[in-house]
């Protein structure tokens, strides 16, 4: 958590977004 | 102390459970706009207007109705907290979009877009910052444009304003005419894509090199067809990969600029600008492209993503709408516009031109 809030904005930004990238595609895996 | 290691991860559960209910009306909100938008697509269809000329896709009309209701009625301050993640949920598409994709096809298709970003994005940068010149322009302001008008309207704006030392007013007026430029360019670019006839690959790379706003590109990629919308997603990945590299050229000719005007001139770290600018999700979007070649997603878990992929666009874009104010745009001027719509247009002429020779 601490190293989370030790980035950038933008970085923090990238880390969720390929996060939320990477559920979605689990999510469609079990949904399909 | 032990109560404080304790009320600590309790203090941030409590702000991030405030921050996702303050976020809820904004967010409802954007789903609202996204749902009408997807709604009133396909009835627009009926109609010969925009089945044959006017083609308006739900991203286009996501965008539009979200600027409509904003400049018009306005949006309340209650919907304020949901509307900042327009920007996660473009990329988070984008991420997705590496489903779409094999190894294969990326070379394929991002081999050429790359000679082409490239040569248009550094020759765009490097002619604004000569044509600012000679209209005498103050270097920072010529440094935004040409990184606004080279990579991105909005992120390479703001990551060349710190190392140029651009005022605000700099920085806004850039943003404007960019986004000013894209939203016309969400109408006119199906327009031409339809009269010159062009490929969905064709388009794509149009798109792709004319407008230079992430949302913006994508909107009118899926506006046109959705193998357009990837392609053109290809080109806005190398578009934004080059990011640290031209706002790195733009750093070190606006410093050579001022010295040889006798301005005092900051020391600029190299390694670390590129370092800091270098879009990382973009790592998360080849990752999923490896895990496709792999044959990790079967065709139905492709399809799926797809679905997916085209409401975090969706989503994104009505966000972008809903917080798009027509007023600040005002800040490029009548001169600022005509100059910039002037360069804008150019490179759209010569972008349709390159794709039409060199993509027949």
């Amino acid at each position: 958590m601490s190293f989370f809030k030790s980035l950038s904005k933008s970085r923090r930004q990238d880390a969720i977004v390929v996060f939320l990238g990477f559920a979605v595609i689990t999510l469609a895996k079990f949904l399909a | 102390m032990s109560q404080n290691v304790i009320s600590q991860p309790l203090e941030a559960q409590q702000s991030f459970a405030r921050a996702v209910v303050e976020s809820l009306p904004g967010l409802l909100l954007v789903c609202a706009v996204a749902l009408v938008a997807s709604f009133v697509a396909p009835k627009l269809e009926a109609y010969p207007l925009f089945k044959t000329y006017l083609s308006l896709k739900d991203f286009i009309l996501a965008i539009i109705f979200g600027i409509i209701i904003r400049n018009t009625v306005g949006v309340p301050a209650v919907f304020q907290p949901g509307l900042r993640y327009s920007t996660i949920m473009t990329k988070t598409g984008i991420v997705i979009m590496g489903s779409s994709y094999s190894l294969a096809g990326l070379v394929s298709v991002g081999a050429q877009a790359l000679v082409f970003i490239a040569v248009f994005l550094f020759g765009t940068a490097l002619v604004m910052m000569w044509l600012c010149r000679k209209v005498g322009m103050s270097t920072p302001l010529a440094a935004c444009l040409a990184a606004g008008m080279s990579v991105c309207g909005v992120s390479a704006t703001i990551a060349i304003a710190p190392a140029v030392k651009a005022k605000n007013e700099d920085m806004a007026y850039s943003i404007a005419v960019v986004l000013m430029f894209g939203l016309l360019a969400l109408i006119a670019f199906p327009l031409i894509g339809k009269m010159f006839n062009l490929t969905p690959e064709q388009f794509g790379a149009f798109a792709g090199v004319g407008i230079v706003n992430s949302a913006q590109v994508l909107a009118a990629g899926f506006g046109f067809s959705q193998e357009a919308g990837i392609v053109a997603g290809i080109y806005n990945i190398g578009r934004v990969v080059f990011l640290p590299f031209v706002v790195l050229m733009l750093a070190i000719m606006a410093a050579a600029q001022e010295a040889e005007q006798g301005n005092e001139v900051a020391k600029i770290n190299k390694w670390q600008m590129i370092r800091d600018k270098f879009p990382l999700f973009v790592l998360g979007f080849l990752a999923i492209v490896c895990l496709n070649t792999a044959g990790v997603l079967s065709k139905p878990e492709v399809k799926m993503a797809k679905h997916f992929m085209e409401w975090a666009f969706l989503l994104g874009f009505a966000s972008i709408g809903l917080t798009t104010r027509l007023s600040d745009l005002r800040a490029a001027g009548l001169n600022g516009f005509l100059f910039g719509f002037g360069v804008a247009g150019l490179k759209a002429a010569l972008a349709l031109a390159a794709v039409l020779i060199f993509m027949s």
